[in-house]
């Protein structure tokens, strides 16, 4: 039987190598719009002021660009800069820079513009966010007008990969006070207006330095919150895309239409149920591990997403490279979870609250469906849903809750587990050391089993329960070409997107 | 001994039905409301599940029997507080007079600007959102009607000869006002109090389908109706069930109401 | 007339200064730092406290609500601290939606209501009465979101005739627009007509109950002429107050309808910058809500005097 369906799963997956092989893409043609729906209004527009990642979905490669930059399948490649390499001793990082780019208010770009940003990403008082990224880089110099060159104070191997994060793109010298609400990059598309709550307009910026893109003229985000309204909008023809997160009871609906499609594809969120690691019960290991075997994470993906999605057992997904399967640490088992209770002095229950985030459906579903899976160990859990607000304010910030969910859907943030006031309270020292080992890592084996090491510690430690990552779905009308379908960073990059003709 | 009127006979029966339905769900349910199985999501009424299944898969006639005591209990509570407190300022304003009624009035115009739904959305701000923030709000929102209908009450009585008599007897004024001139006022305050629920009934549902009401895992018919809005391609009756639920209490209410009203003060009967 | 209308003004008035503190206040207790919100996750303490002075929240409470109320007369409602706009010209750009809406509704509300309020009361005694008054206490008593879904459920998921939601903005064309506004609409304002039968015909019947009426009728008048010419000219006082109040009802209803429809009006705009602790805009959306209630009151009360001069003004 086994043997069957792996014959059988390689039959269809060789059938769909043949089908993509010869499918007929046409080929790119220019002109067009495009209306891409998206759930929320980002607070402003500047990706370096702000971690929101509804930022970036918007304008990560449409209108802002770094030196380098991740492509849709998590490639890092030349973007403002054209080529770059590394001293022997890892230390001194040079990049040649693109030459005739101009920012979309006409000035050029040029070594200032880059020395600029990088003094601003390293002064804490510059407001600029995640300045970590940047904490191995001792001096930034331009030797020439088209050279930049890094020194750091030691190996730091995520440099390339941070330079490539929405955190790293690069605007005109002197307008970081601007940005927010008046974005100005580099990118294939100007910000063009935007009308709060409704929508923002990106068009096509003529002067981009690769003459071939984009191909579209313009492109509007529409916000709409709803995600039974952004169906309906798209089945009405209002829109044309739905570039991330079409919820799984949607499929069936979008697949029916005969003008529209879904692509199934990865994203690096981590749909994590965190526990205050600080606080009773959970400074407990066997109240998390109890908690652990208590959820039924199949359950979670098979019955209340529809089976679209991964399960995960640590802060990783398949979507990164040092994705490693953990699932079976603590495997669902609401018998040992019970009996890991009573050794832990709660053989007569325990109750807590458990808090979901107001603005996100997937994370409430599966937040309502783990409180019954807790409850029938005997747990006494109180829901509420929180404003965002608050959940920032008070949880996040704050560190004052028992537990609650959230998909940590920023790529790579496994570091988080080695900072003692995130609001997971953990804190290892040894998980610090090891990321300080990948960094100076030799090679890239060393570096792999450095972060797998760490995946390891905190899934045994059971800070929190990694649930599954949701699957990437995209809709899209038929004919339009160049989406992209797996979210290796968060954003809808329409740059070489086209309306087939 | 005069018929009962249709109305009235209708409105006992429709909000006796709903209040047979909570007090049922404490003796007996069909399955446990919160059981969630994923081998029957989206079912349509039939011998498994006499109503059907919500997208987890949960009995609907469960959850609705349960969903029967929130609603009770939130507008219960909320009429209380709108008749405690817009009773009190009403009754005190009419019968002090003077600079006082003005301000009470002034501030009963000031309750009265701000509806049901801004004031959970503040106090739910403020507070954690939950059953209280919205029994408060609605409450608050409500007072306005009783302290107006207390205040023309009292001051349509004070002046009558039985209460002047009682203070020319050296009756105190607490005691006139408790004893004269209150039980005068009762009659429209009843009737008021009925049309109220049906008010807090529609209030409860509707800050509950905004998230402003009882949390997301107790099964009150509003936050019913917003798990539903979802999943309604896929089946109907999740978004159903409790709509006719919510339609049969809010028109149990406001025809009780009306039957008082016809029964109680027969010379606004129409 | 003109000593009521100076009084009733200034009620208004201190009503909507009253108003003003209660949001101001309520708003000072929310818990929350909108600079955290902005800056997001990772956010620095020096970041945070450097944003807090750009955004003016570290000026005491009192002050700020004078230079608030100040800036109310002046007709500026101060700056969004998301969008980083003046709050006047957030709410002017959702103000549309949501009177087309309030207004639609209330006239669709109208226009089904009184004649057919009229007509029942005209053939009380009738079967078709108890019917219509049956009916109509049914329609009030159906939740507008849960009709709303109805709709949704009806109009867009089975025949696929409208949208669901969402609003193509005014600049797609009246017609792309109102389709988007009809479902929400016949939401708002089917319940509405429900109240409204009621009320008319209880206007109305109480009007043909008077000597004069009766008079009238008895000089031979015949019925259609006595519900015209007097009957329902005296009603409309009290059809002037319905309708006053159905305004006020749709106004405040439209903002779970645009929650449900997710219609970009003012309704939605309070709800998220209430989740994103955006105080000044909170602050002037909700103030806005309360003002045009006190406002619709007052108009109501004008009108009594205006179209019944007979009403004394104590």
């Amino acid at each position: 039987m086994l043997r069957h369906s792996v014959w059988l799963l390689s039959g269809i997956l060789a059938l769909g190598l043949l089908a993509s092989a010869f499918a007929q893409t046409p080929a790119p043609s220019r002109g067009g719009t495009l209306v891409v729906a998206i759930s929320a209004d980002p607070p402003g527009w500047d990706p370096t002021a702000s971690t929101s990642q509804e930022i970036p979905r918007v304008v990560y490669g449409n209108v802002f660009e770094g030196l380098v930059r991740f492509d849709r399948h998590g490639e890092i490649v030349p973007a403002l800069a054209t080529t770059w390499s590394v001293s022997s001793d890892n230390l001194t990082w040079t990049f040649t820079l693109r030459e005739d780019v101009s920012f979309h208010d006409g000035t050029p770009f040029g070594v200032d513009d880059v020395l600029a940003k990088f003094e601003r990403a390293r002064d804490p008082d510059s407001g600029h966010v995640n300045q970590q990224y940047y904490a191995a880089i001792e001096d930034v110099s331009a030797p020439d007008a088209s050279t930049i060159v890094f020194t750091l104070s030691q190996p730091n191997r995520s440099l390339l990969y941070n330079l490539a994060r929405p955190d790293s793109i690069i605007y005109p010298a002197g307008s970081a006070g601007t940005q927010r609400a008046q974005p100005v990059g580099t990118g294939p598309f100007r910000f063009a207006r935007y009308v709060e709550g409704s929508e923002v307009r990106l068009e096509r910026f003529e002067d981009y330095w690769n003459p071939e893109l984009p191909y579209l003229e313009s492109v509007t985000f529409r916000i709409i919150g709803d995600p039974n309204t952004r169906l309906a909008a798209l089945q009405a023809g209002d829109i044309d895309l739905i570039g991330a997160a079409v919820p799984p009871e949607q499929v069936q609906l979008i697949d029916a239409a005969p003008d529209l499609k879904t692509y199934a594809g990865t994203a690096t969120t981590e749909i994590t149920v965190a526990m205050n690691n600080a606080r009773p019960p959970f400074d407990d290991i066997r109240v998390r591990q109890a908690i652990t075997h208590a959820i039924d994470k199949h359950a979670i993906v098979e019955g209340a997403f529809f089976g679209q999605g991964t399960v995960i057992g640590t802060h990783m997904t398949p979507a990164e490279p040092y994705y490693i399967d953990l699932t079976d640490t603590y495997p669902y088992d609401p018998e040992r979870a019970r009996a890991l209770l009573a050794e832990a002095g709660y053989a007569e229950g325990l109750s807590f609250d458990f808090e979901l985030p107001e603005p996100y459906p997937f994370e409430r579903r599966t937040g309502e469906v783990i409180a019954q899976q807790l409850r029938e160990v005997g747990i006494d859990v109180n829901l509420s849903v929180v404003e965002w607000g608050t959940w920032i304010q008070r949880i996040f910030l704050g560190a004052d809750y028992d537990m609650t969910i959230i998909g940590h859907s920023e790529p790579r943030d496994i570091n988080i587990y080695a900072n003692p006031d995130y609001y997971y309270q953990y804190g290892n020292l040894r998980i610090a050391e090891l990321l300080a080992e990948a960094e100076a890592a030799p090679s890239a084996a060393e570096e792999i089993a450095a972060y797998q090491e760490i995946a390891r510690i905190i899934a045994d430690d059971a800070v929190n329960v990694w649930v599954f990552s949701p699957a990437n779905t995209v809709a899209a009308r038929e004919g339009l070409y160049g989406v992209w379908i797996d979210q290796p960073t968060p954003a809808i990059d329409v740059t070489e997107v086209y309306w087939a003709r | 001994m005069k018929r009962l009127p249709l109305n009235l006979t209708l409105g006992v029966s429709l909000v006796g039905m709903v209040v047979l339905a909570a007090a049922v769900s404490y003796v007996w349910l069909p399955h446990d409301p919160n059981r969630m199985d994923f081998g029957a999501q989206f079912a349509a009424p039939g011998t498994a599940y006499l109503l059907g299944t919500d997208h987890f898969g949960r009995d609907l006639l469960s959850r609705l029997l349960v969903g029967a005591r929130s609603t009770l209990l939130v507008s219960f509570v909320a009429v209380g507080i709108s008749l405690g407190l817009g009773g009190a300022l009403g009754a005190l304003a009419g019968w002090v007079g003077g600079w006082f009624d003005e301000a009470m009035m002034r501030l009963v115009d000031v309750l009265y600007a701000f509806p049901a739904i801004l004031m959970a959305l503040l106090l739910a701000a403020v507070f954690r959102p939950g059953i209280l923030t919205a029994m408060a709000a609605i409450g608050l929102a409500t007072a306005p009607v009783f302290a107006r209908l207390t205040r023309a009450s009292v001051l349509s009585l004070r002046g009558r000869e039985y209460v002047e008599a009682g203070r020319a007897l050296g009756a105190s004024e607490a005691r006139l006002l408790a004893t004269h001139v209150l039980p005068g006022a009762t009659s429209p305050i009843v009737v008021q109090a009925s049309l109220s629920m049906a008010i807090a009934v529609l209030a409860e549902a509707a800050l509950s389908f905004l998230g402003l009401g009882a949390p997301p895992d107790v099964p009150s018919w509003g936050n019913m109706l917003r798990e539903a809005q979802g999943f309604m391609a896929l089946s109907p009756y999740p978004a159903l069930v409790p709509g006719f639920a919510i339609v049969v209490t809010v028109l149990g209410w406001s025809l009780l109401g009306d039957g008082l009203r016809d029964r109680l003060d027969p010379t606004t009967s129409r | 007339m003109a000593a009521f209308f100076v009084k009733r003004l200034l009620t208004a008035l201190v009503s909507i200064v009253l108003a003003s503190a209660v949001v101001f206040a309520a708003v000072l207790a929310i818990p929350g730092d909108p600079a955290a919100i902005i800056l997001g996750v990772t956010a620095s303490p020096d970041a945070l406290s450097a944003l807090r002075t750009q955004l003016g929240l570290d000026v005491p409470a009192p002050q700020r609500y004078l230079q608030w109320l100040a800036g109310l007369v002046r007709g500026d409602l101060g700056t969004s601290l998301q969008y980083e706009r003046a709050v006047r010209a957030l709410v002017a750009d959702r103000v549309p939606l949501s009177v087309a809406l309030a207004v639609g509704a209330a006239l669709l509300a109208t226009l089904l209501a009184v004649p057919v309020g009229v007509f029942t009361a005209l053939r009380r005694g009738t079967l078709l009465d108890p019917l219509v008054v049956l009916a109509s206490q049914v329609g009030a008593a159906v939740p507008s979101f849960w009709l709303g879904l109805l709709l949704i459920l009806v109009f867009s998921v089975e025949l696929r005739l409208l949208p669901a939601g969402g609003f193509p903005g005014w600049e797609a064309g009246a017609l792309a627009a109102w389709r988007a506004l009809l479902l929400p609409v016949l939401a708002l304002g089917l319940g509405q007509a429900a109240v409204m039968v009621r009320m008319t015909r209880a206007a109305l019947l109480d009007v043909l109950g008077q000597d004069y009426v009766r008079t009238a009728r008895a000089k031979g008048l015949g019925a259609t002429s006595v519900v015209w010419k007097h009957a329902l000219r005296n009603a409309m006082v009290t059809l002037v107050t319905i309708l006053g109040l159905s305004l006020t009802n749709v106004f405040i209803g439209s903002i779970i309808i645009e929650q449900v429809f997710a219609l970009p009006g003012l309704g939605r705009l309070a709800l998220s910058a209430i989740g994103n602790r955006d105080f000044p805009l909170v602050q002037g959306v909700v103030l806005l809500y309360a003002s045009t209630i006190v406002l619709l009151s007052f108009l109501v009360d004008l009108s009594y005097g205006w179209l019944d001069p007979r009403i004394r003004y104590a």
